[in-house]
């Protein structure tokens, strides 16, 4: 079984469900900054919800 | 408002060694969680104590205090025991709450004092506690202390209307710092805070939180006037926190010491970056967004702010300042010396025995709710 951090699992579920389908996104506060691996993977621009993403 | 309205000499010096006090015992706390005896995050208060002293000099035993996850310096302020708190923290039976309370969820019924974690929840709760002491203590009142994001909690907003509504002496403090915890929180406010709790019907006041006499006295008009049977008031005191969000924030460590704290942050971005996502367009825009933020937290800390405690010390003068923190930290250092010995005997027991869980402690490092690695 792969250990890691309560954090690292969060981002581990966000990059999975994101690289699946691109419809997906991450916002809320302090997303930008707390999720920072899962921004600079996908960037903060994903189409379906420009507005919306890493706010 | 006329500085001849503040207070000075005895009052003054009063509400210094209460904020000595409460810096003394979050210093130890921080100390304590260093040394891996605090389990979970660590919220301290450190900048805030000239908010939170300057009201609690104008509260009486029969008034109430509903307080956020940020409990320390008020319970302190209101006499709970530092020894008792400190073990309470630690996870340990002899704690105020029996090691059950963890620092976020501190109560001290004997001092009408509760803290809450839940972001916003001491509005409503300090409503019940105003609606309780008005039946049962006549002329009491009741205190919220919250932070500016909280102000954005619909439970809040709903505070704001029951305690207008039924004219309940609450008094909200918004202890502001400009920051929700690394989003700035003008860019999630709508309006004006003061504007806010005005459209509802609270009177409001303005104070620098960094300046304890300035404080005491705004509360100390905004208190009488609830005493009185006018209905609730909003006080809105700005501050500076050191810290940042909880002690060791990775992002105030990245800014102090930016050498040593980018080897933790920078290998997982360079895997991130490394995988398989977006185009290398949108990964150069995150990696501009991130240093923008990262930026302005840094020029937030380097700019600081004024500290309630350096302010205090020049309004009473340095003399009388060195006299009364020398007989705080004495007594601080003491219950200090006195909550490591018990924790240690704690641990000792709990390894030669039954496991943690059977005997109320918690164990120190193996949950961590921020998912960090300490």
């Amino acid at each position: 079984m792969t250990r890691m951090t309560y954090g690292d699992a969060v981002d581990a579920g966000l990059a999975a469900a994101m690289e699946r389908d691109e419809r997906v996104i991450t916002f809320g506060e302090d997303v930008r900054l707390l999720r920072r691996t899962t921004l600079v993977r996908f960037g903060p621009n994903r189409p379906a919800h420009k507005c919306w993403n890493f706010a | 408002m006329r500085r001849t309205d503040r207070p000075t000499g005895a009052a003054l010096e009063r509400t210094y060694e209460a904020m000595a006090r409460m810096r003394a015992v979050e210093e130890v706390q921080v100390r304590l969680w260093n040394d891996g005896l605090v389990p979970g995050e660590l919220h301290t208060a450190i900048g805030e104590e000239g908010i939170v002293a300057g009201v609690l000099a104008n509260l009486t035993p029969d008034d109430a205090i509903a307080l956020d996850h940020r409990p320390t310096p008020a319970l302190i302020g209101r006499g709970v025991d530092p020894e008792s708190l400190l073990l309470e923290i630690m996870g340990d039976q002899g704690g105020m709450n029996g090691g059950q309370g963890g620092h976020m969820h501190l109560f001290a019924p004997e001092h009408r004092a509760s803290g809450d974690g839940m972001v916003g929840s001491s509005g409503p709760i300090a409503c019940g506690l105003a609606l309780a002491g008005r039946r049962e203590r006549p002329g009491s009142v009741a205190v919220a202390f919250f932070g500016e994001a909280a102000a954005n909690e619909g439970y809040m907003m709903e505070a704001f209307n029951l305690a207008a509504a039924w004219r309940l002496p609450v008094l909200f403090v918004c202890k502001d710092n400009s920051w929700s915890i690394t989003t700035r929180s003008s860019e999630v406010t709508g309006g004006k805070l003061t504007e806010r709790a005005r459209s509802f019907g609270l009177k409001t006041a303005k104070a620098d939180g960094s300046r304890v006499d300035e404080v005491q006295a705004t509360a100390a008009r905004l208190i009488a006037r609830m005493r009185a049977g006018k209905g609730p008031a909003f006080l809105h005191a700005s501050c500076y926190r050191p810290d940042g969000h909880f002690t060791t924030d990775v992002l105030v460590r990245l800014i102090h010491d930016p050498r040593h704290e980018a080897g933790e942050i920078a290998p997982p971005l360079i895997a991130a970056l490394r995988a398989p996502g977006g185009s290398a367009t949108d990964r150069a825009a995150a990696l501009a967004t991130l240093t923008r933020r990262i930026g302005a937290l840094a020029v937030h800390h380097a700019r600081g702010g004024c500290d309630p405690l350096t302010r205090g010390r020049r309004r009473i003068g340095g003399h009388t300042a060195a006299r009364i923190d020398l007989r705080v930290e004495s007594e601080i250092a003491a219950a200090e010396r006195t909550a490591r010995l018990r924790a240690r005997g704690a641990k000792a027991d709990a390894s030669g025995s039954a496991p943690p869980a059977a005997k109320g402690n918690h164990v120190p490092g193996q949950v961590l709710s921020d998912g960090g690695t300490r």
